[in-house]
């Protein structure tokens, strides 16, 4: 009869063994008894998973409310709430959080900070509120004939040895054209490569023809640009782009939120 | 040669079961606890470790062995000692010009040996040179450049295979090294339980290897699985 770990180890080595494992598997060992339940919540657990820099990256941010709530929290709530939540930087046109199952870093980059041809011109685009984003603005298409979305971000802000994969977020207006009939180009490369493929999809397809976008739950579609492996973060910048150039259609109805880059299997 | 501090001091342990372990001073203060007792002077007579039974005393103290033995051998800063004294003799020792074949072949670069010492000194230097009265030092420096990566492969081997142990063993283990506070144990440990669980493919898997039982009721079953939800 195998003696039972946790009646001879404090709970406190158990919450020491578990900080070893992962994410997912202090979460999944909370069903083990109540005393490892316990245990999985200790902050010196979240705490490790936390990356190093977190503090000083949502020292960042723009809202001061945010800044106080993050500093009231403890670790574990701080790791939640990155990972459901996350916190606004860079004056508000980044979102920084983080991918529950690793600890990994994730950001979105809000529609304010991605280059849209046309994005200024008020009878292409215009900026609108919507309560359902994350941001103070979205970009919303009134009409183009040459669509071009294109995000930038420098990958020594994202954790090292990880294969991060870019989408793009967005939702139709009710009224839209143009994306049923043309497809669009997705590309996500390093600046510094050559590599990267480009993929050929209908955004809004009609029901034959496969859908390659999924609803995200959080009342937004996104769409998978591309990927890109981050080795040290010494490769520069990863440019993320959307391109629909066939002038012959004219292009409307589409809501852009952002570009969300964020470790490859997270959901 | 060696750089450890061997003074030779030899400490008495006693067990929890009144066992007697003569361990040397060196070995012995790799426990933070016992080093802490050695330099309040309390390390009169025999130092008692109350919650550590002998079995487990014999492994600590087999991995505190190891861990000084491997310090001893790869100790780089007395390479860099041992380099600096190789230096200055080989400049006490005068010339060496044309004494040593194996020295002249080596001195290619060099056409015209004038055999002034600190230019030998500096040819040897780059070149690795062995001028025979250091040999041994000259040998261990090679060595140790050579086998760095090796060594410590070898230590992690060895390490793994001193956890490799029944359950209970490592649990002793674990609340010994807490005690006597010596880290490499203690994390080498906890790294072993960590990657026991890591490897469950289920929480029953985890409950059978460990021996837990699990007092959930229903409700607070249900409720866990709901936070953890998000795991696919």
């Amino acid at each position: 009869m195998k003696s039972d770990i946790t009646s001879i180890l404090p709970e406190e080595c158990i919450s020491y063994i578990l900080s070893l494992t992962s994410p997912t598997d202090v979460c999944r060992s909370k069903l083990v008894s109540p005393v490892f339940r316990s245990a999985a919540n200790s902050d010196t657990i979240w705490g490790k998973f936390l990356p190093s820099d977190c503090y000083e990256i949502i020292s960042n941010s723009p809202s001061s409310l945010s800044k106080r709530l993050t500093a009231s929290m403890s670790k574990t709530q701080l790791y939640f709430h990155l990972c459901n939540r996350g916190v606004l930087i860079d004056n508000g046109t980044m979102s920084f959080g983080l991918d529950k199952a690793t600890g990994k870093k994730c950001y979105m980059m809000g529609a304010r900070r991605l280059s849209i041809a046309e994005v200024n011109t008020p009878t292409n685009w215009r900026w609108k509120c919507l309560p359902q984003s994350r941001f103070s603005e979205v970009a919303e298409l009134k009409q183009v004939w040459s669509l071009d979305v294109k995000g930038v971000i420098e990958t020594k802000i994202l954790s090292p040895k990880t294969t991060y994969v870019a989408y793009l977020v967005y939702k139709f207006a009710t009224s839209r054209s143009g994306f049923d009939k043309k497809p669009v180009d997705l590309h996500v490369k390093l600046e510094e490569s050559d590599a990267g493929r480009t993929f050929r999809v209908f955004l809004d397809p009609s029901s034959n023809i496969p859908q390659f976008s999924r609803e995200r739950g959080d009342g937004w579609m996104e769409v998978k640009l591309g990927e890109f492996f981050n080795e040290h973060g010494d490769d520069g910048k990863a440019v993320c782009r959307l391109r629909e150039v066939d002038n012959s259609t004219p292009k409307k109805g589409l809501i852009i939120e952002g570009i969300d880059i964020r470790p490859k299997d997270s959901r | 040669m060696s750089s450890s501090n061997n003074s030779g001091k030899v400490l008495k342990l006693k067990s929890k079961d009144n066992q007697i372990f003569e361990v040397e001073e060196s070995v012995a203060i790799q426990s933070e606890l016992i080093k802490n007792v050695v330099e309040a002077g309390c390390d009169i007579g025999v130092i008692p470790l109350l919650t550590v039974h002998s079995k487990t005393l014999r492994n600590v103290i087999e991995w505190c062995q190891k861990h000084v033995d491997y310090v001893e051998e790869n100790d780089s800063g007395s390479n860099e000692e041992e380099i600096k004294n190789w230096e200055s003799e080989i400049c006490e020792e005068g010339n060496n010009n044309g004494s040593d074949d194996e020295e002249t072949k080596n001195w290619e670069s060099e056409e015209n040996n004038n055999g002034s010492d600190e230019e030998e000194a500096k040819n040897w230097e780059s070149e690795g040179n062995n001028d025979g009265s250091n040999k041994e030092e000259v040998e261990n420096w090679e060595w140790e450049e050579n086998n760095d990566g090796s060594d410590e492969e070898e230590l992690e081997n060895w390490e793994s295979k001193f956890v490799d142990v029944d359950k209970d063993s490592l649990y002793a283990l674990l609340l010994a090294a807490d005690y006597l506070s010596i880290d490499s144990l203690l994390e080498r440990v906890i790294k072993q339980v960590a990657d026991v669980i890591k490897q469950c493919r289920s929480v029953e898997e985890v409950r059978q290897t460990f021996g837990i039982k699990s007092d959930f009721t229903p409700e607070e079953e249900e409720e866990i699985r709901e936070e953890i939800s998000w795991i696919d």
